[in-house]
């Protein structure tokens, strides 16, 4: 894997999760901000901060990315959800349009 | 008005580009940890333990021989010549990664808490 193929998101504790862009870009948000000609400064590091996502959420998010993408090539399995994190997994899902 | 052109710009929202990117498409995904980061590495059942260093070569700067992973749930260290199959790692399994020190051991597994790191305590 090369570093330039990947992108690291960055949870409000300061976690970092590196995924592949093509991952990450499962998000509408982070594929514009990833994609867009005005350059972000995001797209130039290949670093995204999220101050308003706990860890725990990031995670089943990039977990979620994975899955998504297993799931669009035919491998039909459940994506488990805690309950726990449900409301807070909404409202980052919302921000990020995933 | 025009149905036609919608097929030419539509593309890209997810379901109709696995044509294109089944190459790059893995079986499963691995989370490889060490304190506070996480790398997901997408790999199959049947590639190495040294494949997947290999792979990690190019995120982390260090190379094979200088890491070591240990499978988290059963605290083994993986073996560079068996395949992930071989070792029982799975889908979605989280790997403990250890790097070697200058004085030539390996570092502890050290995988950071959020708990600890919590900003609304």
């Amino acid at each position: 894997m090369k570093k330039e193929e990947t992108v690291k998101l960055i949870s409000a504790e300061g976690f970092e999760f590196v995924v592949s862009k093509e991952a990450a870009m499962v998000s509408q948000t982070i594929r514009n901000m990833l994609t867009s000609p005005g350059g972000f400064a995001e797209a130039q590091h290949g670093e995204v901060t999220f101050p308003e996502i706990t860890a725990p959420i990031l995670e089943k998010i990039c977990q979620y990315f994975y899955w998504s993408l297993q799931f669009a090539s035919g491998k039909e399995t459940e994506f488990h959800i805690e309950p726990e994190l449900t409301l807070e997994l909404m409202m980052a899902a919302n921000y990020l349009h995933t | 008005m025009t149905p036609h052109l919608d097929s030419i710009s539509g593309g890209g929202d997810g379901g109709g580009d696995e044509g294109i990117k089944s190459e790059t498409l893995k079986a499963m995904y691995i989370r490889v940890k060490r304190n506070k980061v996480t790398y997901f590495v997408q790999c199959d059942p049947t590639e190495t333990t040294l494949e997947i260093k290999q792979k990690l070569q190019g995120l982390i700067d260090q190379t094979s021989n200088n890491q070591r992973l240990t499978l988290v749930s059963t605290n083994e260290v993986l073996d560079d010549s068996k395949t992930l199959a071989d070792q029982k790692v799975e889908n979605d399994a989280i790997v403990g990664l250890s790097i070697r020190k200058d004085d030539n051991e390996f570092e502890e597994v050290c995988i950071a808490r959020v708990e600890d790191y919590t900003p609304f305590s």
